[in-house]
């Protein structure tokens, strides 16, 4: 609750500070966003999968990864 | 020395200071074992540009097998399965990665102090702030524990901790150096870059992890340069821009040390002419909103289901804050409120300083306004840390570089010197910190 308190005085300082203003909006400063990038060429990295499965909370006999769907949809 | 010898040297001093600094959150185990292999390349005539150099890193950007933790307990074991673009090119041309440094939670700070493990010390002025939030990237440096170490820039986190501890700091043009790999603060602001001992080792870290990456949406496709070789003191009829508001917002002692400076730049044959910048304080406030509403994005992916724990619940205060403050502003019904705004206003800083750098080379002022506080010394409201980044913000906001070097000192503290310049003129301002640091060495 104190966080919250902080945090709606600090959104009220910062935007009363700027006042009013008609300007385009700027996203990104680059002009040319690459978005139609290729990919790559695709290879597999046995090292990679290695490490993220040492990051994982808990795995399966199978390896694969369990999750709690519950705790994560509240 | 050997790099193997270096790296050894490196090792013994942090394993014994480091305890007291605080800027190494974890070491790389096979640093020693590289270093060899590095050594049998220099003998065979074959090693990179790098060859030879310990660097040190932020623990935001991704080092396979080392933990990139951004200083979070929400990702405190997360193991880095994969080389950032930055670090695929520095192990390219042969720099030895050294370690993992500590830096401010997931890069929420410009003190060091919102660490879970702890802040930095600042080498420079022990019992202060290193300056934030690359704090042990800048500490490393300054305590001579490595070389050269990479941070990250989002609105002042390269050259806030280059200027209280020291050292030299740059942040590059917006897109110059891929992002693929860094956890992001603020996609849209973030830049990876070095931090030195000096502009030689600055400018040759840049030329190494700057350049194109195809798989990225916003890097640039501009022609690679080899900045540390053209590197040049030679700034006569160079023109460097100052604004009066700089003196608004900054210590008048700090702004003393930053006159003698451009004094020193005026002996050297540039010229020093004054430019507009009225709406600097607003870059703030326009900053913070669009950081707010970038890091809330950002955080949902840390939800504890394939890695780590769920950031709301164990993240510190200022992290939670952020997350807070940017759910707020991303309800639909508030977007042209605060987000909308703060992009307008992003836009209005970003004309003034292009407009301000059509009239001269590059613009040079201070840092950060105040002296680094005392470590422990609480500062409770937000905004006045906030505060600290009013100098440094509107280079992000308008995607343009800005390099710190070392002014003078204020009571035995460092100051820094901050230089910007127009999108791409890396090589400019570079020349211009190289001849201040060599008249400096004399």
């Amino acid at each position: 609750m104190e966080i919250q308190k902080e945090a709606e005085k600090v959104l009220k300082e910062l935007s009363e500070a700027l006042g009013e203003i008609n300007l385009s909006e700027t996203y990104y400063v680059v002009e040319e966003i690459n978005i139609t990038r290729s990919g790559g060429e695709a290879k597999v990295d046995e090292r990679f999968k290695e490490i993220i499965k040492k990051n994982a909370p808990k795995l399966d006999e199978e390896g694969s990864f369990v999750m709690e769907v519950g705790k994560w949809v509240e | 020395m050997d790099t193997e010898e270096k790296v050894s040297c490196y090792l013994d001093k942090i394993k014994k200071e480091n305890k007291k600094i605080n800027a190494f959150i974890e070491l790389n185990p096979n640093a020693l074992e590289e270093a060899r292999k590095i050594d049998r390349k220099i003998r065979h005539g074959k090693a990179g540009k790098l060859a030879g150099l310990a660097i040190a890193i932020k623990s935001n950007i991704n080092v396979r097998g080392l933990r990139a933790t951004c200083a979070s307990k929400t990702l405190e074991n997360y193991v880095s399965a994969y080389d950032a673009t930055v670090i695929e090119r520095i192990k390219r041309e042969d720099g030895v990665i050294i370690g993992m440094t500590n830096m401010d939670e997931f890069a929420c700070g410009s003190s060091g102090e919102t660490s879970y493990f702890g802040a930095a010390q600042n080498p420079a002025a022990i019992g202060r702030i290193p300056g934030g939030s690359s704090s042990g990237s800048a500490a490393a440096v300054a305590a001579d524990f490595c070389d050269a170490a990479l941070g990250s820039d989002t609105g002042g986190s390269i050259r806030n901790p280059a200027s209280h501890c020291g050292v030299v700091g740059f942040k590059p043009t917006y897109g110059l150096v891929p992002r693929y790999g860094l956890i992001d603060l603020a996609m849209s602001l973030d830049q990876i870059g070095p931090i030195a001992k000096d502009v030689y080792s600055t400018a040759l870290m840049l030329e190494v992890i700057a350049g194109y990456n195809p798989r990225e949406c916003t890097t640039i496709n501009a022609p690679k340069q080899e900045y540390s070789k053209n590197l040049s003191k030679d700034i006569a009829g160079c023109k460097i821009g100052v604004a009066s508001e700089f003196e608004e917002y900054t210590d008048p002692k700090i702004m003393g040390a930053i006159k003698k400076a451009l004094k020193k730049l005026e002996t050297l044959g540039a010229e020093i002419v004054e430019v507009q910048l009225p709406n600097l304080g607003k870059g703030l406030s326009a900053y913070y909103l669009t950081v707010f509403v970038e890091f809330f994005s950002a955080t949902r992916k840390f939800d504890g289901r394939r890695y780590g724990c769920k950031i709301e619940e164990v993240c510190g205060r200022e992290v939670l804050r952020r997350i807070l403050l940017g759910k707020y502003i991303s309800q639909k019904e508030y977007s042209g409120k605060y987000y909308k705004k703060a992009l307008q206003f992003r836009s209005l800083i970003k004309q003034e300083l292009l407009a301000a750098l059509k009239n001269v080379d590059v613009i040079a002022g201070p840092t950060v306004p105040k002296l680094p506080h005392k470590l422990g010394e609480k500062i409770t409201d937000p905004l006045v840390m906030y505060g600290y980044d009013v100098l440094t913000v509107p280079t992000n906001l308008a995607g343009i570089p800005g390099g710190v070097i070392k002014a003078g000192e204020v009571e035995g503290i460092p100051v820094g010197l901050q230089l910007q310049g127009a999108p791409l003129s890396e090589q400019k301002i570079l020349n211009v910190m190289y001849a201040f640091e060599e008249e400096v060495s004399g």
